[in-house]
This record gives C-alpha cells, sequence and structure tokens, in this order.
C-alpha cells in the first residue's frame, strides 16, 4: 500500500533539505509534493524512490497534508498588523573635522569666503556643524568651483599621466609636440656629460628620438637626459 | 634630486635589475622600491633599508639619506612659488651645470626655464635636479 511521501522520508529520518539532496529535487518542490498542493511527477516520483529505497508505486502520487500543514490551513487568517511605533528622531551627526579642513580649504579658493561668513551662513561656527549641514556646505562650494572653474575641453594633448616620474607629462608633451611640428633641432645633454644633437623625429612617454645631423637617428631614454634647448627652424 | 630619482638612476647605472632581484639581494621588499621610486611625498623613512640598497649600489648611505628630505613635491613647490611670484629659480643639476632663471613652464617630469644670465631657455629634466635654490 501506498504511503505518503512526508511519511516514508519522516520514518526513513529524513530532513526536506537530506531528500532534496539525495534525490536532486529542489526542497521547494518537495515542501509543495508533501502538501499535496500537486501530484508528484513520475521522474521524480523516481527520483524520490531512489533516494528513499522504495518503489515507485510505495509513495503516494498526490500526497495528504501533513497534519501540521492541517492544522495550519484551519488556522484563522491573521489580521492587520498593529502600526509600528515611530522610533524618535536620532540625535544628529557631529560634522567630521576633515569635512571643516575640507570646507576651510575650499574657502581659500574664493576672496569672499571665509570662515567668518561660512559660520555667517550655517548661523552657528563651524565646530557645531552637523555632518548634514557641513556637506551641504561643502556641495555649494564645490558647486561653485564647478561652476568658476569648468573642466578644460578635451584637446588634442589630453591624455593619461605617464606611469613613471620621468614620463612626459602634461607641458613638455606640449613642448615636444611644438619642436617635433616645426622641425627644431634639439641639443641634449646626457647625464654623463655627452651632447647628443639632432631634429626631433618622434618621442614616446620615456624616450626621444633624434635624427643627428649625419642622418642617422638615435633614441635616448628620457632617464639619461639631464637637460635640453632647442635651436628652432632647421626645416 | 629625490630619493626616488636617485635610486632609480642607481638602478639603472647597475644594468637594470629588477625589484625582485634587488629584494633576492638585500632583502629590502619589492614595495618598498616602488614606494621609494615612484611616490611624490617623503619616503625612505626606513634607515635599515637604506643601508641595505647603498651597499647594494655601492655607494655611502648619506648619499640616500640627505636625498630623503627632497622628495619630488618640495621641488613642485618651489618650481610653484617661483613661477607664480616671478622669482628666479637655481636648479643645480647632477654632475652637471647650474642654472638660474625664471620658470616658463613645469610638470611633474621637467620644467623650462628663462636664463637669467646667458639668455635663451632650457629644459631640465626633473630627475637632473639635485637640489635648488630660491
Amino acid at each position: 500500500m501506498s504511503e505518503n511521501l512526508w511519511e516514508i522520508r519522516r520514518r526513513k529520518k529524513m530532513k526536506v533539505r537530506d531528500l532534496a539532496a539525495k534525490s536532486g529535487v529542489p526542497a521547494a518542490l518537495i515542501h509543495q509534493y508533501e502538501a499535496g498542493e500537486k501530484p508528484i511527477s513520475q521522474a521524480h516520483l523516481r527520483q524520490f524512490a531512489r533516494a528513499l529505497i522504495v518503489d515507485t508505486w510505495d509513495i503516494k502520487p498526490l500526497s495528504d497534508p501533513k497534519p501540521r500543514d492541517r492544522r495550519a490551513k484551519a488556522r484563522p487568517p491573521r489580521g492587520p498588523r498593529p502600526p509600528k511605533k515611530p522610533r524618535p528622531p536620532r540625535p544628529p551627526t557631529p560634522a567630521r573635522p576633515g569635512q571643516i579642513e575640507h570646507l576651510l580649504r575650499l574657502a581659500e579658493r574664493f576672496p569672499d569666503v571665509d570662515r567668518a561668513s561660512l559660520e555667517a551662513q550655517a548661523g552657528k561656527p563651524l565646530e557645531e556643524l552637523t555632518k548634514r549641514e557641513a556637506s551641504e556646505l561643502l556641495r555649494q562650494l564645490q558647486e561653485r568651483i564647478r561652476l568658476e572653474h569648468p573642466p578644460r575641453s578635451k584637446r588634442p594633448f589630453d591624455r593619461h599621466r605617464a606611469y613613471l616620474p620621468e614620463g612626459v607629462d602634461e607641458f613638455e608633451l606640449k613642448y615636444l609636440t611644438a619642436a617635433q611640428e616645426a622641425g627644431d633641432v634639439l641639443h641634449v645633454t646626457l647625464f654623463d656629460g655627452s651632447r647628443v644633437e639632432g631634429q626631433i623625429v618622434g618621442f614616446s612617454p620615456y624616450a626621444i628620438t633624434l635624427r643627428q645631423p649625419d642622418g642617422e637617428e638615435i633614441t635616448v631614454n628620457k632617464l639619461a637626459i639631464a637637460c635640453y634647448r632647442k635651436r628652432g627652424g632647421d626645416r | 634630486m629625490s630619493l626616488g630619482d636617485y635610486v632609480r638612476y642607481l638602478r639603472a647605472m647597475k644594468g637594470g635589475p629588477d625589484y625582485r632581484i634587488i629584494e633576492a639581494a638585500t632583502g629590502v621588499p619589492c614595495r618598498t622600491m616602488r614606494e621609494i621610486e615612484q611616490r611624490y611625498r617623503r619616503v625612505g623613512e626606513n634607515d635599515e633599508d637604506l643601508q641595505k640598497l647603498a651597499d647594494y649600489f655601492g655607494v655611502p648611505v648619506e648619499e640616500l639619506t640627505w636625498r630623503r628630505e627632497k622628495w619630488r613635491k618640495l621641488l613642485s613647490e618651489a618650481l610653484y612659488t617661483a613661477q607664480t611670484e616671478g622669482r628666479p629659480i637655481r636648479l643645480i643639476l647632477r654632475d652637471g651645470p647650474t642654472f638660474e632663471g625664471r620658470v616658463l613652464w613645469w610638470d611633474l617630469g621637467a620644467t623650462e626655464l628663462e636664463l637669467s644670465d646667458e639668455g635663451g631657455r632650457v629644459v631640465v629634466q626633473r630627475h637632473a635636479v639635485d637640489d635648488w635654490t630660491l
């Protein structure tokens, strides 16, 4: 005679998750099968039979609800939850010292803004500001900086900064680009005192290539260069 | 010249051993080497590490310790002051000439000076600047 899935499982002292792990059927689906919400499919019947070491016909395809489930179904529906008591408002968090410091640093950028004007705007000493008030003041100053000093437009010189300290940076990039375009001759002095002279034909973040008067090209590592001068106009 | 620039110079003069080779030889971690060579703030606080590096590169440790006081941001500050206040700056290059002049521009890699005495302009590599006076 066939039995309910949950009866066999309990007799075998297995939990739903054990049966799920052993049979490969999801635990949520096993709960539905055991509550009699849907009939067990043939494939799952075979998987349960194998996991529980019984025959497929020992398992009822549609389980009767477990006794606890019967009680649960008989339980009257719950009424609406009582409304939550409103929590007392939290005391405001004082501003962090870093916020005040940053505020004063930003204020230095404007001739008309100083500690006194900020305190007048806030209506209290800066040390008594809350975190939120300090954030608001910072936001206003940052907005003003953004409006008065808009970010530079994309130009051909804009690029990622070189990784190593000796790399070509913003102004040197402009300088070398202009020199290359004008066909200028660079007189380069190296660390060891030796000199290299030539028309600049190219450069990378860490090296400059020059065409020497004899036509030979030489690439000089930036790290080896002490200084250089330009003698322009050699086109 | 900052400590980092000098260590990069010494490493290049020794044939360019990488950080791992130096770590194996001296015990100075790669992380410390990277920090010394690439940071712009003051670095190289550990005297023991500097002694090991000095021994490895065969230079007196004082050559490293005094350069610790010449960190890169200090030179930036001097160049910025010279440019904004229009004051001449004197750059003393390692094993090379001394240039004095007005700062036309500067960035993280180099600066261009309009020379005070002989006229003309010169682009000086920051890693070549041994010392400076304003």
